[in-house]
């Protein structure tokens, strides 16, 4: 895994800042706050205000086929993100985030550098968890919006793809997450549907075909108020559709696995952990296999 | 834009809508009963000020906390002085007066209506010891 100077540089200075800006108190955050991990952000009642800044690098990418198999990846070889994301609390039990990656792509010295796809994401706590209740879950509605900013593989100028930053497709997301996270072990699962637009993409419409991601999450707390999750995640989408005809054969199954480590050194700051390998565990098929590490500080400010 | 993408767009509205009318007909079910009938009423910065008037000692120890938040409850558990206020915040009041019930806990118990922000409560479950003098030196 390989992280370049800027983005160590710039992991120190948020680091350094953040640390200065942490305040003393007597009250410590709570250890049962987390969610099914498929939003980076989640705000919990108390929070009105909150920062993630996140560095991140993604390598080891393969081409599953249609039969599972794996091959090289003709694109870059890594790719490097700084994620910012901001979350603002519209009452106690709805708030919403806006996710802005920066991203640069590397492939044998050369690297191209590109504002990523932002995400607009909604989240109702329909049902909030318990502490004399315990089997009772957090039950939270989501929706969420992608927009083709970056550019796709088909927009491309370059045969080597490093300028490929994106799907190229904006996408809605619905869904629920469900969470149990008042005891030592923790668990949930969320389910998204994924809808995402036709667009024109060279001199073909493309549609990637309705999805589906679901998310299985298991959680245990460390003592005081540190956590470790992982999850399994699975992608489905339908076949593809290119100038408006079925692509046969195209449809995506992902399958990837997580673990992230939560530490709190101090109130209201949370240093994030996590590790990702797409694509290398059950049945996948049309899809880029990868594996991500990132370190994240989240920062509530209100 | 195809139909696909009008019908998900409307589903999203549709479903911030039906949960912003969910929400508010939760905090509406709150009961509003006058202060001293109801088992946790909303305490603001005035109704502490009469308490603390009456306190033996001037000063009172308020323990803040939330129905959601699993910490809480082995922190109220440890509470052993009896005087301990309970301040149910960031949670509305209904759930408060739940989980007091649910709990058999026998200490005075209230609603936030501004402590929390006056005392900077940010967090739960945390304690503040207040006394006539510190709160008068709070700014309003």
């Amino acid at each position: 895994m390989r992280l370049n100077f800027s983005f160590l540089f710039c992991l120190s200075a948020i680091f350094v800042v953040q640390l200065a800006l942490v305040s003393p108190s007597v009250s410590l955050a709570c250890a049962s706050c987390g969610s099914g991990s498929d939003d980076p952000l989640i705000l919990w009642p108390n929070e009105q205000l909150k920062s993630y800044l996140g560095v991140s690098t993604s390598n080891r990418f393969e081409t599953v086929d249609t039969q599972g198999r794996l091959g090289r990846e003709s694109g870059p070889t890594s790719r490097d993100a700084l994620t910012l994301a901001l979350g603002k609390a519209l009452r106690n039990d709805l708030f919403m985030t806006v996710t802005l990656p920066f991203q640069q792509n590397r492939l044998s010295g050369a690297s191209l550098r590109s504002v990523g796809d932002p995400l607009l994401a909604v989240r109702w706590t329909w049902l909030l968890p318990d502490f004399t209740a315990p089997q009772q879950p957090q039950i939270q509605l989501m929706a969420s919006h992608k927009f083709a900013h970056a550019r796709s593989q088909q927009e491309v100028g370059r045969l080597d793809l490093l300028d490929a930053f994106g799907t190229g497709l904006p996408e809605t997301k619905l869904g629920v997450d469900v969470f149990w996270g008042q005891s030592p072990i923790k668990g949930g699962f969320a389910v998204g549907a994924l809808f995402p637009e036709e667009r024109i993409l060279g001199r073909n419409s493309v549609f990637a075909g309705n999805g589906l991601r679901s998310t299985a999450t298991l959680g245990l707390s460390l003592g005081g108020y540190n956590k470790v999750l992982a999850g399994v995640v699975r992608e489905y989408r339908e076949e593809r559709r290119d100038g408006g005809r079925r692509v046969a054969g195209s449809e995506v199954l992902a399958h990837s696995y997580f673990l992230t480590l939560d530490w709190t050194p101090a109130n209201l700051q949370t240093l994030r952990f996590s590790f990702s390998d797409r694509g290398r565990i059950l049945t996948n098929k049309n899809m880029i296999a990868a594996s991500a590490f990132s370190v994240a500080w989240l920062s509530t400010w209100e | 834009m195809t139909l696909n993408a009008i019908n998900c767009r409307l589903l999203s509205a549709v479903i911030v809508l039906i949960g912003s009318c969910f929400a508010k007909m939760e905090a509406g079910a709150s009961p509003q009963v006058a202060s001293g009938t109801s088992a946790c009423p909303p305490m603001d910065r005035t109704k502490l000020m009469r308490l603390l008037e009456d306190a033996p000692e001037k000063r009172l120890n308020l323990v803040f906390f939330s129905g959601w938040c699993s910490d809480c409850s082995a922190h109220l558990k440890k509470i052993n002085d009896s005087s301990a206020i309970l301040v149910g915040i960031f949670d509305n009041q209904a759930r408060i007066e739940k989980v007091v019930a649910r709990m058999r806990l026998a200490n005075r118990c209230y609603t936030d209506s501004g402590l929390g922000k006056l005392l900077e409560v940010k967090t739960v479950p945390a304690e503040r010891f207040v006394t006539l003098d510190s709160l008068r030196k709070v700014p309003r």
